[in-house]
């Protein structure tokens, strides 16, 4: 039996109650709007239009679902979540351009804080070295940050680093996981003379150059680079020593504060004078400052196991009555890790010895290059000529210092 | 994923990186790898580039080239350092 037609000329279609079906064979056409008798916009009800407008309230969808914008709540709204057409998001703020937290659709992301977990991210994966050297490369970047799941440096394994800032690098390795460093190569880790560069060798009858002043994420560092010695005169005077660096807190952790100040650089001796002269001794870089974050059981076994020392500095020219070079300044080493499995390898942070000067035959000697200071030590004056005969030795570099704790400070 | 660590001399396998699946592949920053036996043959790298910054300064643009030239090995790199010394 053929249903009965519904009056769609009239304002109200009304079903039985027991339910039923609106039957349009050839297709049905609908001008105006549809909406349920309780609808309001924006509070109850829905609503679809020939415009193709929906106003809903929940609404489930079991297939895809395709849009070209989301605005949630609306478009107008601080407090909200936006998804443009060319796939760029962001939160807190109507437009794009005020956002304070978006990602943009080339996987930039801007955030006005990021609480990153203690261990890092993991992004470089698991690094395990067994044998041999690896050396990083640097790059001459002021901070270089890796983010392992886990360093294993075991058996005959070293990680070395090359081509520090001029000022110096401090380099940061965080573990996810678990830090092994058991290998019997002292040092497996070894970034010692990634400091501040030390100052260049006077040729002869030629200064020499200052060491430079160390990079550090807190201070700035302006008296902490070890003096050149002038060409030979008849002072001979040595190199000034590099001053240490004032802490902000007075120890090296202190709540989220943690003080990284690479090694300062050795000054470099100047050359000596007349017949028979010779170029003074280089400087020596400082070492750098290295922060290891472990966020599994650290298992540290080796014996000097990880090296920041600074470099030593160069003797004179043999023969030529020129100084050495002053020693780089230590470096920093803090580990934190959250349990352990062993502890007892060791760090060494040490300044790096002044250059020999020589003895010779030129007309007058040459002092030697000061040392460069660490974070927490002064290092030594260069030594003056002896006579018209003798080079004097470069200054050594203060000591650094390291921590190898457990993490208290960080989530 | 697993980047294998090779001697750049003899390709023993010194250790490896392991990216996790599906995860993007990390730069690679290394400047040498060498085996054990090969760096108490031809020295480090290490040791060459510290060489040649307490000679010559800091720039390590011709450190580069130079140590390419010796075939990375630290004898002929000292070699060639005093030869250039002795032109300066």
């Amino acid at each position: 039996m053929e249903p009965e037609p519904k009056n769609l000329q009239s304002n109200t279609i009304e079903l039985p109650l027991q339910g039923g079906i609106i039957l349009a064979p050839g297709g049905a056409s609908i001008k105006g709007e549809f909406k349920s008798p309780n609808f309001q916009v924006g509070v109850a009800g829905w609503k679809l239009d020939d415009q193709g407008n929906l106003e809903a309230n929940d609404g489930t969808f079991r297939g895809a679902l395709v849009a070209n914008t989301l605005d949630i709540p609306d478009t107008t709204t601080a407090n909200s979540f936006h998804v443009d057409a060319n796939g760029n998001t962001w939160w807190g703020a109507t437009t794009l351009a005020a956002a304070t937290a978006k990602v943009l659709k080339d996987g930039t992301g801007y955030f006005a804080s990021v609480n990153i977990k203690f261990g890092g991210t993991g992004a470089d994966g698991a690094l395990s070295i067994t044998s041999g050297t690896t050396t990083i490369n640097l790059g001459s970047a002021a901070v270089v940050v890796k983010n392992y799941t886990s360093i294993s440096i075991t058996s005959t394994g070293k990680l070395a680093f090359s081509s520090p800032h001029t000022n110096g690098s401090i380099i940061i390795l965080k573990s996810q996981g678990a830090l092994t460093l058991t290998s019997s190569t002292t040092p497996n880790i070894d970034a010692s003379g990634m400091g501040a560069a030390g100052g260049a060798a006077g040729a002869n009858d030629t200064d020499g150059s200052n060491g430079n002043n160390p990079n550090s994420n807190l201070v700035n560092s302006t008296d902490a680079y070890g003096r050149l010695s002038t060409k030979a005169s008849s002072s001979q005077a040595g190199g000034a020593k590099g001053t240490s660096l004032p802490r902000i807190v007075s120890t090296a952790i202190a709540g989220k504060i943690t003080q990284l100040t690479c090694g300062a650089g050795g000054g470099g001796a100047g050359g000596s004078s007349g017949t028979g002269a010779g170029a003074g001794g280089a400087g020596g870089n400082g070492g750098s400052a290295l922060y290891i974050e472990c966020g599994g059981a650290i298992n540290f076994t080796s014996s000097g196991g990880i090296s920041v020392a600074g470099a030593a500095g160069s003797n004179g020219t043999a023969g030529n009555n020129a100084g050495g070079g002053g020693g780089g300044g230590g470096g920093v080493c803090i580990v934190l890790y959250l349990s352990a499995t062993a502890t007892s390898g060791t760090v060494t942070s040490s300044g790096g010895a002044g250059g020999s000067g020589t003895s010779g035959s030129g007309a007058t000697a040459s002092g030697g290059g000061g040392g460069g200071a660490s974070q927490s030590t002064d290092g030594s004056a260069g030594s003056a000529g002896s006579g018209v005969s003798t080079g004097g030795n470069g200054g050594a570099g203060g000591n650094g210092f390291s921590i190898v704790a457990t993490n208290a400070d960080f989530a | 994923m697993i980047l294998t660590l090779k001697c750049r001399f003899c390709d023993t396998i010194t250790g490896h990186i392991e990216v996790p699946e599906g995860k993007p592949v990390p730069p690679i920053d290394i400047a040498d790898i060498r085996c054990t036996t090969h760096e108490q043959e031809f020295g480090s790298y290490q040791d060459m580039e510290q060489k040649y910054q307490a000679e010559f300064g800091q720039d390590l643009s011709q450190f580069k080239i130079l140590v390419q030239k010796v075939g990375y090995k630290k004898a002929a790199f000292d070699a060639e350092v005093e030869k250039i010394k002795k032109q300066k």
